[in-house]
């Protein structure tokens, strides 16, 4: 049997990750492209740390700032009336840290790979910075933003570790897929843990397809 | 019971809990209305969670500690309730060879020739069964010489899984698992006399519903349903 509730966590986290992480992260992956800055070495670091750094470390330090008592914690209970640390919200937070690297690298190289001629010619043309980034530079980064939500989508859905620090495995608001999997396996459901374990494999297999047949695609678009 | 209104229970309860929740959730919901939502965890990680604001209504303890530690910082309303009692069994799968015995010779006997697999504990920092385990291991001068062997589990549940393998020579496991249908067949298993004492309580600002499950907890029949999974109600405890 499959636990559906489960899954529905887990498309919704994953969907509002990657809502709030193509914005966030385009402009991150602009202003880190396109500009010079001292530190700019360090902020990229900062944004690629959680993808080296062990969920564990990062679960601690997000249950710890989410603590009712903690600054972070305290502004969002006089904010909404409700606690972040064991929420969805909560949940959605820590993937917007945990999945930025996702999203930000790969919308940043492909952004880098825009020649600054192009950009120049453009700018000649009478075409404003605006016009620029939406005629010019978005429609070749393309590939790279599609790359990074379906990362982020698929990197969100597969979250454990850090969910299982944060989350509390609470049914209908912090029990994940992957969380509903480690339960059944302890409850000896092992036919429950396949069928889940299965479903979150095809749809990994699934996305992952898109991204390089999309992109298999776009460059063939571009070399005609 | 009263039916004032159907509400939704969240219960953080220890891992030795799985099985008979599942029946006595079922029977709770049925006669009340109201809805349980269970998040299975060591006793030790439910607790440190709800210090860290983890939005339980009931907090189900394998120990008085836990629920002691929240009590005296504020963070329960009420009196606990000891509704039942816990036991602790060795438990080796059919393919190990190790016999079984409460005074662990068998166990100091496969450390002397050298045939002892792994031994498997829940873990000792948040899992009552694991601290028992451990005090065991101790009283019978054993804990030091079998921690190159130690299999050290997250949680009772998993210290059952990890016995299961043919890597492991016996686990010290919940009771109750080792009675379950489907598990029993597996291997042999030998209960101790040690009791841990299971408690419940009620989290500061839980929902009005949550005394009807402590309630209930002591009831007639959930305390049927408590024997058959092999835990002790007070009235067969001897004080």
């Amino acid at each position: 049997m499959m636990d559906w509730q489960a899954l529905v966590i887990s498309l919704k986290l994953a969907s509002f990750t990657c809502l709030a992480l193509l914005p966030i992260g385009l402009v991150i992956a602009y202003v880190l492209a396109r500009s010079q800055f001292f530190g700019r070495g360090f902020c990229e670091a900062l944004i690629t740390l959680p993808l080296v750094l062990p969920p564990t470390v990062l679960g601690y330090f997000l249950l710890v700032s989410m603590d009712q008592n903690s600054f972070l914690g305290d502004s969002f209970v006089s904010l909404t009336g409700q606690h972040l640390a064991f929420s969805f919200m909560g949940l959605w937070f820590a993937s917007l840290i945990y999945s930025l690297p996702f999203a930000v690298q790969p919308m940043l190289r492909s952004l880098e790979q825009i020649q600054p001629e192009l950009r120049e010619m453009a700018w000649c043309s009478g075409l404003s910075k605006w016009k620029t980034f939406l005629k010019i530079e978005l429609p070749l980064a393309w590939p790279g933003i599609v790359t990074a939500m379906v990362l982020t989508f698929s990197h969100t859905l597969g979250e454990f570790g850090v969910v299982l620090m944060i989350g509390g495995n609470i049914a209908g608001e912090t029990r994940t897929l992957s969380i509903a999997i480690y339960d059944s396996v302890l409850a000896f459901e092992h036919e429950q843990a396949q069928m889940m374990s299965l479903t979150l494999l095809a749809i990994a297999l699934v996305t992952i397809t898109i991204v390089y047949t999309f992109n298999r695609r776009h460059r063939h678009l571009l070399r005609l | 019971m009263s039916s004032s209104h159907a509400t939704e229970l969240r219960i953080g309860a220890a891992s030795n809990l799985r099985f008979v929740l599942a029946e006595l959730t079922q029977s709770f919901e049925q006669q009340t209305g109201h809805q349980c939502h269970i998040s299975f965890a060591a006793s030790g990680t439910l607790a440190s969670q709800i210090l860290h604001g983890a939005p339980f209504d009931i907090f189900m303890s394998a120990n008085p500690d836990y629920v002691h530690r929240l009590k005296s910082r504020g963070y329960t309303q009420g009196e606990a309730s000891n509704y039942a009692h816990a036991q602790l069994a060795l438990y080796a799968t059919n393919s190990s060879k190790l016999g079984l015995d409460l005074e662990l010779n068998s166990i100091r006997q496969a450390l002397a020739d050298g045939s002892l697999k792994k031994v498997v504990i829940a873990n000792s920092h948040h899992a009552p069964y694991g601290q028992l385990a451990k005090k065991l291991l101790e009283q019978h001068g054993l804990w030091s010489l079998v921690q190159p062997h130690l299999l050290i589990a997250e949680n009772a549940a998993q210290s059952l899984q990890f016995s299961m393998s043919p890597q492991v020579s016996l686990g010290f496991v919940p009771y109750t698992y080792v009675i379950q249908p489907n598990i029993s067949e597996t291997g042999r298993s030998l209960k101790f006399n040690e009791q841990l004492v299971q408690q419940a309580v009620i989290i500061k600002g839980a929902d009005s519903a949550a005394q009807q499950w402590l309630d209930y907890l002591s009831s007639e029949s959930a305390q049927k349903l408590l024997v058959k999974h092999g835990f002790l109600v007070n009235e067969q405890v001897k004080p």
